[in-house]
């Protein structure tokens, strides 16, 4: 498959999963970019190995700068969701406060960093 | 042998996820009644174990659905009371059990199958949901599908379904909602989806997925068992019947 339809399979792919454009995805440069951002780089033929190699292993590779840059983007853009769980240990969070868990890379952390890498593996097959 | 159409619910409220729990079982709680199910609906206060398992003795429901925090091998009620936990679940002996609590999918539901459990369902990590403002999920435009998701089993139950159909029936919920929020060009659809995708796959049904509400237990063991006694009966009696008619 030539890059161009790769581009095209990608950009399909997002409209009709508009939601899939917000995820930070791959990791560039020391930098965690979204599928808008890599279709950008892809078509001034920047970071194409890293890019195709990166959407093979989405949810496969484990990577915290991920995760960490989707919360920041939620902390600073809807401070006021937030987060309920029923369990014990942590009932209701903010989207700073599941930032600072996943910062600490405690129990909390951790669960939802699994849950980002999930969905990350849900979009790679989505995507086909 | 627990009775069918009664249930038992508990609903604490201490805190936020716990009052927003109830308000979503408040939901099941009517449908039940509106479906001729008698609940005993233990509310915040009367959310203690002793009401709970004093409900489960005199009323012998043969469902007991729940909200409130948990982990892999207790359950609690109001003030995060034990409610039940493992080794110690044998009030829920012969019931259909549902809780909505993190975790105990993992210990105590089996532990209540191994104890004499009919079916349950719960969930084997945490489960959690995405709100915009404290109150009703159901009203709530992120909450909404992880409610309709859990609502579905109770609703399914009381419409006369089996589990295993009950459980089917979440899991499509569970997918139509992870669609709904493909399809949203919204920058907090992948939070929801991540919760979604999540609370979906930890899900678990353990026990007899054929277990009813609306039938009792041994009845639904009875059903095909009689099934080849009742041609038999069925061909003496012609015979008999075709004999006398010979006879005049």
């Amino acid at each position: 498959m030539s890059l161009e339809d790769k581009v095209s399979r990608i950009r399909s792919f997002l409209n009709a999963n508009p939601a899939y454009r917000h995820i930070p995805c791959i990791v560039v440069d020391d930098r965690a970019i979204s599928l808008e951002e890599a279709i950008s780089y892809l078509q001034q033929g920047l970071y194409v190995d890293e890019i195709l190699s990166g959407l093979s292993k989405l949810g496969i590779d484990p990577d915290w700068r991920l995760v960490e840059e989707y919360y920041r983007r939620l902390a600073s853009a809807y401070p006021e969701l937030k987060i309920y769980a029923l369990s014990e240990y942590v009932p209701a969070m903010s989207p700073a406060e599941a930032l600072e868990h996943i910062k600490k890379r405690d129990k909390v952390g951790e669960m939802l960093y699994k849950q980002y890498m999930k969905l990350l593996e849900f979009m790679r097959m989505r995507m086909g | 042998m627990p009775i069918p159409y009664r249930a038992t619910c508990s609903r604490p409220c201490h805190e936020p996820a716990t009052c927003i729990g109830a308000m979503g079982l408040k939901h099941a709680v009517d449908y039940l009644r509106r479906a001729g199910y008698s609940v005993d609906d233990l509310y915040r206060d009367d959310a203690t174990r002793e009401n709970i398992v004093k409900s489960l003795d005199e009323k012998d429901p043969i469902l007991f659905f729940m909200v409130g925090h948990g982990r892999e091998d207790l359950t609690t009620c109001q003030n995060l009371e034990k409610l039940f936990w493992v080794c110690d679940c044998r009030e829920l002996r012969g019931r259909v059990v549902y809780t909505l609590s993190c975790l105990c999918g993992a210990e105590l539901g089996p532990d209540i199958i191994g104890k004499g459990g009919w079916c349950y369902i719960g969930y084997s990590k945490v489960f959690g949901w995405i709100q915009e403002k404290y109150g009703d999920p159901l009203a709530d435009r992120y909450a909404r599908g992880f409610y309709e998701a859990v609502l579905e089993i109770l609703y399914s139950l009381a419409d006369g379904l089996s589990t295993g159909e009950a459980y089917k029936r979440s899991i499509d919920k569970w997918n139509y909602w992870i669609d709904y929020w493909s399809r949203q060009d919204d920058p907090r659809a992948p939070l929801i989806l991540s919760f979604l995708i999540h609370d979906r796959d930890c899900q678990v049904l353990l026990g007899d997925e054929n277990a009813r509400i609306s039938t009792p237990v041994y009845l639904s063991y009875l059903a095909p068992a009689s099934i080849p006694f009742m041609v038999v009966g069925g061909v003496i009696a012609y015979n008999e019947v075709s004999k006398s008619w010979a006879r005049g």
